[in-house]
């Protein structure tokens, strides 16, 4: 309705294209996912008139049909990496994870080997396509056998004007959608002759509807009754047969010459660009030039400032190289470069702590640190602690994966603020499990104490797993 | 593409080298959403383009 996306993927698929338009919904409202996927299918997927797509024009690649719905699910496989990463085991994630589910399990129902599509993904995605190739026409598209059957045949009148509605030869091998069925029915009690069936389907409306790629609908030409999808079905649009799994090709790749010429066209090949290597021989000059300078003052060499500046000079390579359009292995190499930077930072930030720790502080002088572990089982132990009378103390700790307990003193007021990703929280006596959880409950003491009250305030924050907040026996 | 990627890395190269960014979530972070953001700028003014 929009871009002719879900129009063409119901197309494809025989499914009805609300279907399509129901689930984008459901993927845009559960999660932002869906927005992505739609513009994905919508750079991925042919032109209306069986062109390239953007994607395709962008990589001069050819993709099947399979290649595109693969990398459709890698976008939503990605989405739902993101969900569990971000929010775990939310609303978000059991969305996105059902509907790939069914996405999945659908396409297995349909006869789709999925580990075939994955074991092609590669060879399919790099399928190229003639530089410059001119628009597809019907021969391309629709009729690759001519009207007497011969392969390649195609008489310079469209075929679609030989068509009868009652000729079922030209059937589609697909069983045919109970759309198409309904809209197929007028068409055949309609025993017109060839002239009346030409002013019926106009030539534009004929290549939308004789293709069996996945390819967008052109929403300007959508009338309110579509013809059938019956006529000028292909028979074998894409050649001879061949299996979609390379490993079983070999009884069947028996191909003349010719058609193997004519769907692998040799590429031209663009001009080459030096600034890329240029600059990234620049690049190891300055980052040798300031690791040089820092050893030359006497200082340890700082990884980072020498990534910093060959990054400035990647950066400025790439201003360069963006005038004569030739930057994307400066791309990755910045990127590369950024990612080591990052990896270096690591180690200077120190990596998450592992195993299992029990601190036990004594004094209100050691509430300043945080007490922190990555993975494993610590217990923040404060029943030794002393504490002067009236005073607030803020404790904060943390695990990222793993169980965090505290123990707190019986004469003390304790204010805690817990908040866990996904676990248990337990205070005192209460547990509350769940996802995303904030719980702040203030415990008063459990023996009075000489003197005034004193306040802890506990800060505690768990990744994964439970948090326990107790008294000492 | 290749001209935001190139204000990006220089940007951070900057921030790199003056020791403002010191954390490697926050450079991952840039790094990663930066590219992104570019991939998608060129994506749309390449459609506005034809």
């Amino acid at each position: 309705m929009i871009t002719g996306v879900a129009a063409g993927l119901g197309r494809y698929t025989g499914i009805d294209p609300v279907v399509f338009r129901v689930l984008f919904a459901m993927l845009v409202i559960g999660s932002g996912i869906g927005i992505f996927l739609y513009v994905a299918a919508f750079l991925l997927m042919k032109e209306p008139n069986g062109g390239p797509g953007y994607v395709e024009q962008w990589t001069r690649r050819d993709f099947t049909p399979e290649a595109v719905f693969a990398l459709l699910t890698g976008v939503i496989g990605f989405g739902l990496a993101m969900n569990l990463a971000t929010v775990w085991l939310g609303t978000e994630t059991l969305v996105v994870g059902t509907l790939l589910a069914v996405a999945l399990l659908t396409a297995h129902a349909n006869g789709v080997d999925l580990r075939a599509v994955a074991r092609s993904l590669p060879e399919s995605l790099n399928r190229r396509r003639a530089p410059d190739a001119p628009e597809a026409s019907e021969a391309d598209l629709g009729f690759p056998y001519g009207p007497d059957g011969v392969y390649g045949a195609h008489p310079a009148q469209p075929t679609w004007t030989t068509i009868r509605p009652a000729q079922p030869a030209w059937a589609p091998p697909r069983t045919p959608t109970p759309e198409s069925a309904s809209h197929r029915a007028p068409l055949r009690e309609e025993s017109a002759p060839e002239t009346a069936l030409n002013e019926t389907l106009s030539d534009a409306t004929l290549s939308d509807l004789s293709r069996t790629d996945l390819s967008r609908t052109d929403v300007s030409r959508q009338s309110a009754s579509p013809p059938s999808y019956a006529h000028a079905e292909p028979f074998a649009p894409h050649g001879p047969f061949k299996p979609l799994d390379p490993y079983r090709r070999s009884p069947y790749d028996l191909r003349p010459q010719e058609f193997e010429e004519k769907t692998r066209p040799p590429r031209v090949r663009r001009r080459r660009s030096f600034v890329g290597v240029i600059t990234m021989m620049l690049a190891i000059i300055v980052g040798g030039i300031v690791m040089a300078a820092q050893v030359g003052s006497g200082s340890a060499p700082d990884t980072t400032v020498i990534g910093g500046a060959m990054l400035i000079t990647i950066g400025a390579g790439l201003l360069v190289a963006a005038w004569w359009g030739r930057g994307a292995g400066l791309v990755a190499l910045g990127t590369i470069v950024a990612l080591a930077i990052a990896g270096g930072l690591t180690f200077h930030s120190g990596l998450p702590s592992v195993g299992s720790v029990i601190w036990r502080p004594v004094s209100a002088a050691e509430s300043s640190r945080l007490y922190e572990i990555g993975i494993g089982d610590a217990t923040l132990d404060l029943s030794g602690l002393t504490l002067a009378p009236g005073s607030t103390t803020s404790f904060n700790a943390s695990v990222s994966v793993g169980e965090l307990k505290v123990i707190v003193p019986p004469t003390v007021r304790v204010e805690v603020h817990a908040n866990v990703k996904v676990g248990d929280i337990k205070i005192d006596h209460s547990v509350r499990g769940g996802t995303d959880m904030k719980i702040t409950k203030v415990l008063d003491p459990d023996v009075a104490p000489t003197g005034k009250v004193a306040t802890i305030v506990l800060t505690v924050k768990g990744g994964i797993g439970d948090v326990e907040v107790r008294r000492a026996a | 593409m290749a001209l935001l990627s190139g204000l990006l890395f220089i940007t951070l190269g900057i921030l790199l080298v003056t020791g403002v960014m010191a954390s490697w979530l926050l450079l991952l972070a840039l790094v990663l959403g930066g590219l992104a953001g570019a991939g998608v700028i060129a994506i749309i003014a390449r459609i506005l383009r034809r």
